[in-house]
Protein backbone atom coordinates (compact mmCIF):
# COMPACT_ATOMS: atom_id res chain seq x y z
CA UNK A 1 0.00 0.00 0.00
CA UNK A 2 0.92 3.21 -0.76
CA UNK A 3 1.37 6.05 2.06
CA UNK A 4 1.78 9.92 1.91
CA UNK A 5 4.05 11.73 3.33
CA UNK A 6 1.77 13.26 5.97
CA UNK A 7 1.46 9.29 7.07
CA UNK A 8 3.56 9.55 10.37
CA UNK A 9 1.46 12.65 11.08
CA UNK A 10 -1.75 10.78 10.92
CA UNK A 11 -0.33 8.18 12.99
CA UNK A 12 0.54 10.66 15.54
CA UNK A 13 -2.92 12.53 15.86
CA UNK A 14 -4.42 9.15 16.43
CA UNK A 15 -5.76 8.53 12.67
CA UNK A 16 -7.39 5.04 11.88
CA UNK A 17 -6.00 4.12 8.85
CA UNK A 18 -7.41 1.99 5.96
CA UNK A 19 -6.79 1.10 2.75
CA UNK A 20 -8.57 3.43 -0.24
CA UNK A 21 -7.94 2.90 -3.67
CA UNK A 22 -3.96 1.48 -3.04
CA UNK A 23 -3.26 3.87 -0.24
CA UNK A 24 -3.22 3.35 3.39
CA UNK A 25 -5.67 6.98 4.35
CA UNK A 26 -6.81 8.02 7.73
CA UNK A 27 -10.75 7.28 7.96
CA UNK A 28 -11.24 9.45 11.23
CA UNK A 29 -8.99 10.51 14.13
CA UNK A 30 -11.31 10.96 16.97
CA UNK A 31 -14.87 10.16 14.93
CA UNK A 32 -16.43 11.16 11.86
CA UNK A 33 -19.29 12.64 12.95
CA UNK A 34 -17.39 15.47 14.99
CA UNK A 35 -15.04 15.92 12.05
CA UNK A 36 -17.90 16.17 9.60
CA UNK A 37 -19.64 19.07 11.99
CA UNK A 38 -16.24 20.86 13.00
CA UNK A 39 -15.90 21.22 8.40
CA UNK A 40 -19.38 22.50 8.99
CA UNK A 41 -19.15 25.18 11.73
CA UNK A 42 -14.96 25.53 12.60
CA UNK A 43 -12.49 24.49 10.43
CA UNK A 44 -11.24 20.71 9.31
CA UNK A 45 -8.19 20.16 6.91
CA UNK A 46 -7.70 16.79 4.72
CA UNK A 47 -4.51 14.80 3.23
CA UNK A 48 -5.56 14.64 -0.36
CA UNK A 49 -1.97 13.89 -0.81
CA UNK A 50 -3.77 10.25 -2.42
CA UNK A 51 -5.07 12.64 -5.53
CA UNK A 52 -3.01 12.11 -9.14
CA UNK A 53 -1.58 15.39 -10.97
CA UNK A 54 -0.83 15.10 -14.38
CA UNK A 55 0.57 17.73 -16.15
CA UNK A 56 -0.07 18.68 -19.67
CA UNK A 57 2.53 20.64 -21.86
CA UNK A 58 3.20 22.09 -25.32
CA UNK A 59 2.14 24.95 -27.89
CA UNK A 60 -1.02 22.84 -28.55
CA UNK A 61 -1.88 22.21 -24.82
CA UNK A 62 -5.16 23.24 -24.75
CA UNK A 63 -6.42 21.99 -28.07
CA UNK A 64 -5.05 18.55 -26.25
CA UNK A 65 -7.47 19.18 -23.24
CA UNK A 66 -10.46 20.34 -25.41
CA UNK A 67 -9.85 17.09 -27.25
CA UNK A 68 -10.19 14.72 -24.27
CA UNK A 69 -12.50 16.55 -22.35
CA UNK A 70 -15.71 18.19 -22.68
CA UNK A 71 -15.43 21.39 -21.16
CA UNK A 72 -16.19 24.87 -21.89
CA UNK A 73 -13.50 26.13 -23.57
CA UNK A 74 -13.64 29.23 -22.60
CA UNK A 75 -13.15 28.35 -18.98
CA UNK A 76 -9.24 27.32 -19.76
CA UNK A 77 -8.64 30.54 -18.90
CA UNK A 78 -5.36 31.07 -16.86
CA UNK A 79 -6.06 30.78 -12.90
CA UNK A 80 -9.09 29.01 -13.26
CA UNK A 81 -9.86 25.80 -12.56
CA UNK A 82 -12.56 23.86 -13.70
CA UNK A 83 -14.64 20.94 -12.93
CA UNK A 84 -14.12 18.15 -15.67
CA UNK A 85 -14.15 13.85 -17.44
CA UNK A 86 -12.46 12.14 -19.28
CA UNK A 87 -15.06 10.51 -21.13
CA UNK A 88 -14.78 7.01 -23.64
CA UNK A 89 -16.61 6.76 -27.15
CA UNK A 90 -20.08 6.03 -26.22
CA UNK A 91 -19.48 8.82 -23.28
CA UNK A 92 -19.38 7.16 -20.18
CA UNK A 93 -16.93 8.56 -18.07
CA UNK A 94 -13.51 7.17 -17.23
CA UNK A 95 -12.94 9.59 -14.41
CA UNK A 96 -13.57 13.30 -13.01
CA UNK A 97 -11.56 15.84 -12.63
CA UNK A 98 -10.02 19.28 -11.73
CA UNK A 99 -8.66 21.19 -15.03
CA UNK A 100 -5.60 23.83 -13.39
CA UNK A 101 -5.01 26.48 -16.59
CA UNK A 102 -1.49 27.03 -15.66
CA UNK A 103 -1.32 29.38 -19.17
CA UNK A 104 -2.07 28.72 -22.64
CA UNK A 105 0.44 25.75 -22.73
CA UNK A 106 0.47 24.29 -19.44
CA UNK A 107 -2.38 22.21 -17.55
CA UNK A 108 -2.42 20.27 -14.24
CA UNK A 109 -5.47 17.73 -14.38
CA UNK A 110 -6.09 16.81 -11.15
CA UNK A 111 -7.46 13.06 -10.78
CA UNK A 112 -8.55 10.44 -8.65
CA UNK A 113 -6.10 8.23 -6.32
CA UNK A 114 -7.64 5.22 -7.92
CA UNK A 115 -7.42 6.31 -11.37
CA UNK A 116 -3.94 7.55 -11.87
CA UNK A 117 -2.34 4.43 -13.63
CA UNK A 118 -5.58 4.54 -15.84
CA UNK A 119 -5.74 8.48 -16.78
CA UNK A 120 -1.90 8.59 -16.92
CA UNK A 121 -2.55 5.75 -20.19
CA UNK A 122 -5.34 7.19 -21.54
CA UNK A 123 -4.48 10.63 -22.13
CA UNK A 124 -1.24 9.90 -23.32
CA UNK A 125 -2.20 7.21 -25.88
CA UNK A 126 -5.20 10.17 -27.12
CA UNK A 127 -2.65 13.21 -27.07
CA UNK A 128 0.62 11.87 -27.47
CA UNK A 129 1.09 13.85 -30.94
CA UNK A 130 -0.48 16.66 -29.07
CA UNK A 131 1.73 17.42 -26.04
CA UNK A 132 3.38 16.33 -23.12
CA UNK A 133 1.95 14.24 -20.82
CA UNK A 134 3.76 13.74 -17.03
CA UNK A 135 2.66 11.97 -14.42
CA UNK A 136 3.62 14.24 -11.03
CA UNK A 137 1.54 12.25 -8.82
CA UNK A 138 4.87 10.98 -7.00
CA UNK A 139 6.43 14.62 -6.54
CA UNK A 140 3.17 16.44 -5.63
CA UNK A 141 1.28 16.23 -1.82
CA UNK A 142 -1.96 18.48 -0.88
CA UNK A 143 -3.87 19.45 2.15
CA UNK A 144 -7.80 20.83 1.86
CA UNK A 145 -9.12 23.18 4.61
CA UNK A 146 -12.36 23.16 4.81
CA UNK A 147 -14.82 25.10 6.74
CA UNK A 148 -16.78 28.62 7.78
CA UNK A 149 -13.30 29.53 9.89
CA UNK A 150 -10.95 28.66 6.63
CA UNK A 151 -10.72 32.21 5.75
CA UNK A 152 -8.77 33.03 8.91
CA UNK A 153 -6.10 29.98 8.59
CA UNK A 154 -5.39 31.10 4.87
CA UNK A 155 -5.22 34.89 5.85
CA UNK A 156 -2.69 34.00 8.42
CA UNK A 157 -0.78 31.56 5.93
CA UNK A 158 -0.83 33.97 3.11
CA UNK A 159 -1.12 37.65 4.08
CA UNK A 160 -4.65 38.60 1.99
CA UNK A 161 -7.88 37.63 2.62
CA UNK A 162 -9.33 34.55 0.94
CA UNK A 163 -12.20 36.03 -0.77
CA UNK A 164 -9.70 37.85 -3.29
CA UNK A 165 -9.55 34.82 -4.25
CA UNK A 166 -12.79 33.51 -6.45
CA UNK A 167 -14.25 30.24 -6.80
CA UNK A 168 -12.69 27.60 -9.18
CA UNK A 169 -9.80 30.27 -9.03
CA UNK A 170 -5.84 29.79 -8.25
CA UNK A 171 -2.83 30.94 -7.33
CA UNK A 172 0.68 29.63 -8.71
CA UNK A 173 4.09 30.15 -6.17
CA UNK A 174 2.17 31.31 -2.92
CA UNK A 175 4.56 31.26 0.45
CA UNK A 176 3.29 30.60 3.17
CA UNK A 177 4.15 33.25 6.55
CA UNK A 178 7.10 30.34 7.69
CA UNK A 179 8.38 30.17 4.39
CA UNK A 180 7.22 27.34 2.60
CA UNK A 181 6.27 27.25 -0.92
CA UNK A 182 3.53 26.23 -2.62
CA UNK A 183 2.76 24.84 -6.16
CA UNK A 184 -0.63 26.41 -6.33
CA UNK A 185 -3.57 27.30 -4.12
CA UNK A 186 -6.76 26.96 -5.41
CA UNK A 187 -10.64 27.34 -4.07
CA UNK A 188 -12.18 24.16 -5.54
CA UNK A 189 -13.84 21.89 -2.20
CA UNK A 190 -15.26 18.92 -1.75
CA UNK A 191 -17.34 19.81 1.33
CA UNK A 192 -19.91 22.46 0.59
CA UNK A 193 -18.35 24.70 2.88
CA UNK A 194 -15.93 27.63 1.93
CA UNK A 195 -12.10 26.37 1.63
CA UNK A 196 -8.83 25.98 -0.11
CA UNK A 197 -6.49 23.68 -1.35
CA UNK A 198 -2.16 23.98 -1.37
CA UNK A 199 -0.89 21.87 -3.44
CA UNK A 200 3.09 21.55 -3.00
CA UNK A 201 6.09 18.89 -3.31
CA UNK A 202 6.60 16.19 -1.08
CA UNK A 203 8.94 18.13 1.29
CA UNK A 204 6.85 21.70 1.66
CA UNK A 205 3.71 19.90 2.76
CA UNK A 206 4.63 18.61 6.30
CA UNK A 207 5.23 21.94 7.14
CA UNK A 208 2.48 23.62 6.06
CA UNK A 209 0.28 20.65 7.26
CA UNK A 210 1.51 21.63 11.08
CA UNK A 211 0.97 25.30 10.47
CA UNK A 212 -2.31 24.52 9.36
CA UNK A 213 -2.98 22.41 12.85
CA UNK A 214 -1.43 24.73 14.69
CA UNK A 215 -3.96 27.23 13.33
CA UNK A 216 -6.74 25.47 14.81
CA UNK A 217 -7.74 23.81 12.20
CA UNK A 218 -9.23 20.09 12.56
CA UNK A 219 -7.74 17.17 11.03
CA UNK A 220 -10.27 14.84 9.29
CA UNK A 221 -10.17 11.73 7.72
CA UNK A 222 -12.08 10.31 4.56
CA UNK A 223 -14.99 9.03 6.69
CA UNK A 224 -16.09 12.71 7.31
CA UNK A 225 -14.80 13.78 3.54
CA UNK A 226 -17.09 10.71 2.37
CA UNK A 227 -20.29 12.10 4.35
CA UNK A 228 -20.11 15.83 3.89
CA UNK A 229 -19.38 15.59 -0.08
CA UNK A 230 -22.32 13.21 -0.14
CA UNK A 231 -24.64 16.08 1.85
CA UNK A 232 -23.08 18.52 -0.83
CA UNK A 233 -24.76 16.18 -3.44
CA UNK A 234 -21.52 15.82 -5.33
CA UNK A 235 -20.52 12.45 -6.97
CA UNK A 236 -17.68 9.96 -6.12
CA UNK A 237 -16.06 8.56 -8.91
CA UNK A 238 -16.65 4.33 -8.45
CA UNK A 239 -20.24 5.11 -6.42
CA UNK A 240 -21.98 7.52 -8.81
CA UNK A 241 -20.06 7.73 -11.68
CA UNK A 242 -18.09 5.16 -13.89
CA UNK A 243 -17.47 3.86 -17.39
CA UNK A 244 -20.91 3.07 -17.74
CA UNK A 245 -22.69 6.15 -16.74
CA UNK A 246 -22.62 10.15 -18.44
CA UNK A 247 -22.48 13.01 -17.21
CA UNK A 248 -26.18 13.69 -18.19
CA UNK A 249 -26.70 10.78 -16.76
CA UNK A 250 -25.32 12.02 -13.79
CA UNK A 251 -26.78 15.31 -13.62
CA UNK A 252 -23.86 17.03 -14.61
CA UNK A 253 -24.40 18.31 -17.84
CA UNK A 254 -23.89 21.86 -17.36
CA UNK A 255 -19.99 21.06 -17.48
CA UNK A 256 -20.24 19.44 -20.81
CA UNK A 257 -19.90 22.09 -24.15
CA UNK A 258 -22.08 19.70 -26.60
CA UNK A 259 -21.21 22.70 -29.33
CA UNK A 260 -17.88 21.79 -30.36
CA UNK A 261 -16.07 18.17 -30.89
CA UNK A 262 -14.56 16.14 -27.61
CA UNK A 263 -13.98 12.79 -27.65
CA UNK A 264 -17.52 11.19 -25.92
CA UNK A 265 -19.27 14.06 -28.07
CA UNK A 266 -21.07 11.52 -30.00
CA UNK A 267 -21.87 9.12 -27.49
CA UNK A 268 -23.24 11.69 -25.41
CA UNK A 269 -25.65 12.62 -28.28
CA UNK A 270 -26.84 9.41 -29.71
CA UNK A 271 -27.28 7.67 -26.69
CA UNK A 272 -30.88 7.54 -24.75
CA UNK A 273 -30.19 8.42 -20.84
CA UNK A 274 -30.65 5.20 -19.36
CA UNK A 275 -31.38 6.69 -15.81
CA UNK A 276 -31.19 9.89 -13.52
CA UNK A 277 -29.50 10.60 -10.25
CA UNK A 278 -31.76 11.50 -7.41
CA UNK A 279 -31.17 12.48 -3.61
CA UNK A 280 -33.39 10.15 -1.11
CA UNK A 281 -34.22 10.75 1.93
CA UNK A 282 -35.94 7.86 4.15
CA UNK A 283 -39.04 8.75 5.98
CA UNK A 284 -38.34 5.47 8.35
CA UNK A 285 -35.73 5.09 10.08
CA UNK A 286 -32.93 2.67 8.67
CA UNK A 287 -29.51 3.55 6.71
CA UNK A 288 -29.34 2.96 2.59
CA UNK A 289 -26.44 1.47 1.79
CA UNK A 290 -24.64 1.67 -1.73
CA UNK A 291 -26.49 -1.54 -3.89
CA UNK A 292 -29.89 -1.51 -1.98
CA UNK A 293 -32.77 -1.56 -4.56
CA UNK A 294 -34.67 1.20 -4.82
CA UNK A 295 -38.76 0.81 -5.39
CA UNK A 296 -41.51 2.55 -6.69
CA UNK A 297 -45.28 1.36 -6.64
CA UNK A 298 -43.85 -1.72 -5.94
CA UNK A 299 -41.90 -2.03 -9.05
CA UNK A 300 -38.16 -1.67 -8.70
CA UNK A 301 -36.94 1.12 -10.60
CA UNK A 302 -32.92 1.77 -9.46
CA UNK A 303 -30.21 1.57 -6.59
CA UNK A 304 -27.98 3.52 -4.07
CA UNK A 305 -24.93 4.74 -5.03
CA UNK A 306 -24.60 6.07 -1.84
CA UNK A 307 -25.87 6.11 1.44
CA UNK A 308 -25.40 6.94 4.96
CA UNK A 309 -26.49 9.30 7.95
CA UNK A 310 -26.49 13.18 7.76
CA UNK A 311 -24.62 14.96 11.00
CA UNK A 312 -25.46 17.86 9.68
CA UNK A 313 -29.17 17.06 8.88
CA UNK A 314 -29.92 14.26 11.26
CA UNK A 315 -31.67 12.43 8.60
CA UNK A 316 -30.80 8.79 6.83
CA UNK A 317 -30.18 10.73 2.93
CA UNK A 318 -28.36 8.78 0.11
CA UNK A 319 -28.24 9.13 -3.41
CA UNK A 320 -29.83 6.45 -5.85
CA UNK A 321 -30.05 6.20 -9.93
CA UNK A 322 -33.46 5.34 -11.01
CA UNK A 323 -35.41 5.07 -14.19
CA UNK A 324 -35.53 8.39 -16.15
CA UNK A 325 -39.01 8.61 -16.65
CA UNK A 326 -40.09 8.39 -12.93
CA UNK A 327 -41.50 11.46 -11.70
CA UNK A 328 -43.01 9.99 -8.79
CA UNK A 329 -41.90 11.31 -5.43
CA UNK A 330 -42.54 8.47 -2.86
CA UNK A 331 -40.14 5.38 -2.92
CA UNK A 332 -39.38 2.64 -1.11
CA UNK A 333 -35.43 1.67 -0.43
CA UNK A 334 -35.06 -2.17 0.47
CA UNK A 335 -32.47 -2.30 3.52
CA UNK A 336 -31.88 -6.22 3.98
CA UNK A 337 -35.03 -7.15 2.87
CA UNK A 338 -37.48 -4.34 4.40
CA UNK A 339 -38.52 -1.13 2.34
CA UNK A 340 -38.41 1.59 3.89
CA UNK A 341 -40.18 4.90 3.10
CA UNK A 342 -38.18 7.41 0.97
CA UNK A 343 -39.32 10.63 -0.67
CA UNK A 344 -36.71 12.03 -3.67
CA UNK A 345 -35.41 14.94 -2.48
CA UNK A 346 -33.49 17.44 -4.45
CA UNK A 347 -29.92 17.79 -4.53
CA UNK A 348 -27.61 19.11 -2.75
CA UNK A 349 -28.80 17.46 0.96
CA UNK A 350 -27.29 20.45 2.79
CA UNK A 351 -26.41 24.63 1.66
CA UNK A 352 -24.33 26.45 2.81
CA UNK A 353 -25.50 29.77 4.89
CA UNK A 354 -25.08 32.27 3.12
CA UNK A 355 -23.74 35.15 5.35
CA UNK B 1 -11.98 -0.95 31.20
CA UNK B 2 -13.40 -4.55 30.69
CA UNK B 3 -15.77 -5.54 33.38
CA UNK B 4 -15.17 -8.23 35.64
CA UNK B 5 -18.34 -9.56 36.36
CA UNK B 6 -19.34 -10.17 32.52
CA UNK B 7 -19.31 -12.84 30.10
CA UNK B 8 -18.46 -12.51 26.68
CA UNK B 9 -18.38 -14.21 22.91
CA UNK B 10 -16.18 -14.17 20.42
CA UNK B 11 -18.36 -11.94 18.61
CA UNK B 12 -18.17 -8.95 21.03
CA UNK B 13 -21.21 -9.50 22.63
CA UNK B 14 -21.44 -9.20 26.14
CA UNK B 15 -24.13 -10.44 28.56
CA UNK B 16 -24.99 -9.97 32.27
CA UNK B 17 -27.18 -12.50 34.17
CA UNK B 18 -29.74 -11.18 36.78
CA UNK B 19 -31.81 -14.23 38.01
CA UNK B 20 -32.96 -15.69 34.63
CA UNK B 21 -32.28 -12.74 32.16
CA UNK B 22 -29.15 -11.91 30.34
CA UNK B 23 -28.83 -8.44 29.35
CA UNK B 24 -26.73 -7.98 26.18
CA UNK B 25 -24.79 -5.58 24.54
CA UNK B 26 -21.83 -4.93 22.59
CA UNK B 27 -18.55 -4.39 24.01
CA UNK B 28 -16.41 -1.48 24.67
CA UNK B 29 -13.83 -2.65 22.42
CA UNK B 30 -16.04 -3.36 19.85
CA UNK B 31 -17.77 0.24 19.81
CA UNK B 32 -14.28 1.59 19.33
CA UNK B 33 -13.90 -0.85 16.27
CA UNK B 34 -16.89 0.45 14.73
CA UNK B 35 -17.09 4.07 15.05
CA UNK B 36 -19.86 6.42 15.26
CA UNK B 37 -23.05 4.40 15.74
CA UNK B 38 -25.99 5.99 13.87
CA UNK B 39 -28.62 3.33 14.24
CA UNK B 40 -29.59 0.23 15.71
CA UNK B 41 -32.40 -2.17 14.50
CA UNK B 42 -33.09 -4.01 17.48
CA UNK B 43 -35.16 -7.89 17.72
CA UNK B 44 -38.94 -8.35 18.08
CA UNK B 45 -39.79 -8.59 21.94
CA UNK B 46 -41.07 -12.24 22.60
CA UNK B 47 -39.44 -13.39 19.79
CA UNK B 48 -37.03 -17.17 20.71
CA UNK B 49 -33.63 -17.06 19.40
CA UNK B 50 -30.95 -19.64 19.28
CA UNK B 51 -27.51 -19.56 20.84
CA UNK B 52 -25.33 -17.33 17.93
CA UNK B 53 -28.21 -16.17 16.38
CA UNK B 54 -28.19 -12.82 14.20
CA UNK B 55 -30.78 -11.13 16.34
CA UNK B 56 -29.85 -7.46 15.73
CA UNK B 57 -28.25 -5.26 13.66
CA UNK B 58 -25.73 -1.94 14.61
CA UNK B 59 -24.77 0.65 11.61
CA UNK B 60 -21.97 2.56 11.86
CA UNK B 61 -21.14 5.72 9.94
CA UNK B 62 -19.29 3.14 7.35
CA UNK B 63 -20.75 -0.43 7.65
CA UNK B 64 -24.07 -1.96 8.86
CA UNK B 65 -22.79 -4.86 11.90
CA UNK B 66 -25.18 -8.12 12.56
CA UNK B 67 -25.59 -9.01 16.46
CA UNK B 68 -25.04 -12.31 17.67
CA UNK B 69 -27.11 -13.62 20.56
CA UNK B 70 -24.71 -15.36 23.41
CA UNK B 71 -27.27 -17.70 24.63
CA UNK B 72 -30.27 -18.94 23.50
CA UNK B 73 -33.75 -18.17 24.67
CA UNK B 74 -36.80 -15.66 24.29
CA UNK B 75 -35.99 -11.99 23.82
CA UNK B 76 -38.46 -10.20 26.82
CA UNK B 77 -37.14 -6.30 26.28
CA UNK B 78 -35.63 -4.21 23.59
CA UNK B 79 -33.67 -0.87 24.56
CA UNK B 80 -36.19 1.52 23.14
CA UNK B 81 -34.02 4.54 23.83
CA UNK B 82 -31.46 3.28 20.99
CA UNK B 83 -34.10 4.34 18.38
CA UNK B 84 -33.63 7.97 18.94
CA UNK B 85 -29.85 7.33 20.86
CA UNK B 86 -28.14 5.05 18.92
CA UNK B 87 -24.81 7.01 20.04
CA UNK B 88 -25.74 5.43 23.57
CA UNK B 89 -23.91 2.44 22.85
CA UNK B 90 -20.31 4.17 21.73
CA UNK B 91 -20.96 6.60 25.22
CA UNK B 92 -22.00 3.71 27.68
CA UNK B 93 -21.51 0.20 25.72
CA UNK B 94 -22.06 -1.39 29.08
CA UNK B 95 -24.34 0.41 30.70
CA UNK B 96 -27.27 2.68 28.98
CA UNK B 97 -26.21 0.95 25.48
CA UNK B 98 -27.27 -2.43 25.93
CA UNK B 99 -29.54 -3.96 23.59
CA UNK B 100 -31.62 -6.55 24.42
CA UNK B 101 -32.61 -8.72 27.52
CA UNK B 102 -33.45 -12.41 27.18
CA UNK B 103 -34.88 -15.07 29.49
CA UNK B 104 -32.19 -18.01 29.57
CA UNK B 105 -33.56 -21.38 27.60
CA UNK B 106 -30.40 -23.11 29.09
CA UNK B 107 -27.85 -21.62 31.55
CA UNK B 108 -25.10 -24.16 31.22
CA UNK B 109 -24.71 -22.10 27.70
CA UNK B 110 -23.07 -19.64 29.66
CA UNK B 111 -20.06 -21.76 30.62
CA UNK B 112 -18.99 -21.88 27.14
CA UNK B 113 -18.41 -18.01 27.03
CA UNK B 114 -15.34 -16.12 27.52
CA UNK B 115 -14.41 -14.80 30.81
CA UNK B 116 -13.19 -11.12 30.81
CA UNK B 117 -9.87 -12.16 30.72
CA UNK B 118 -10.05 -14.80 28.43
CA UNK B 119 -11.84 -11.79 26.13
CA UNK B 120 -8.82 -9.52 26.84
CA UNK B 121 -7.03 -12.03 25.72
CA UNK B 122 -8.66 -12.04 22.30
CA UNK B 123 -8.93 -8.18 21.33
CA UNK B 124 -5.27 -8.42 22.04
CA UNK B 125 -4.77 -11.25 19.55
CA UNK B 126 -7.00 -9.29 16.71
Amino acid sequence: MKRTPLYERHLNLGGKMIEFSGWEMPVQYEGIISEHLEVRNGVGVFDISHMGEIEITGKRAKDAILKITPVHANKLTPCRASYSFLLNENGGIVDDLIIYSLHEERFLLVVNAGNIEKDFNWIKELITNEAEVMNRSEEISAISIQGPKSGRIFEKLFGFALSELKYYSFREGLETKSGASTILVSRTGYTGEIGFEVYTDNNHILRIWDEVIELGAKPCGLGARDSLRMEAGMPLYGHELNEETTPIEASLEKFIDLGRDFIGRNGLITRKPEKRLIGVKLLEKGVPRPGQKVFCEGEEIGYITSGGYSPSLREYIGMAYIKPNIKERNLEVEIRGKRKKATVVNLPFYKRRRV
Amino acid sequence: MIPKELKYSSEHEWIRVEGNIGTVGITSYAQEQLGDIVFVELPETGKEVNKMEAVAVVESVKAASDIYTPVSGRITEVNEELNDSPSLINEDPYGKGWIFRIELRDPRELDELLSAEEYEKLTKEE
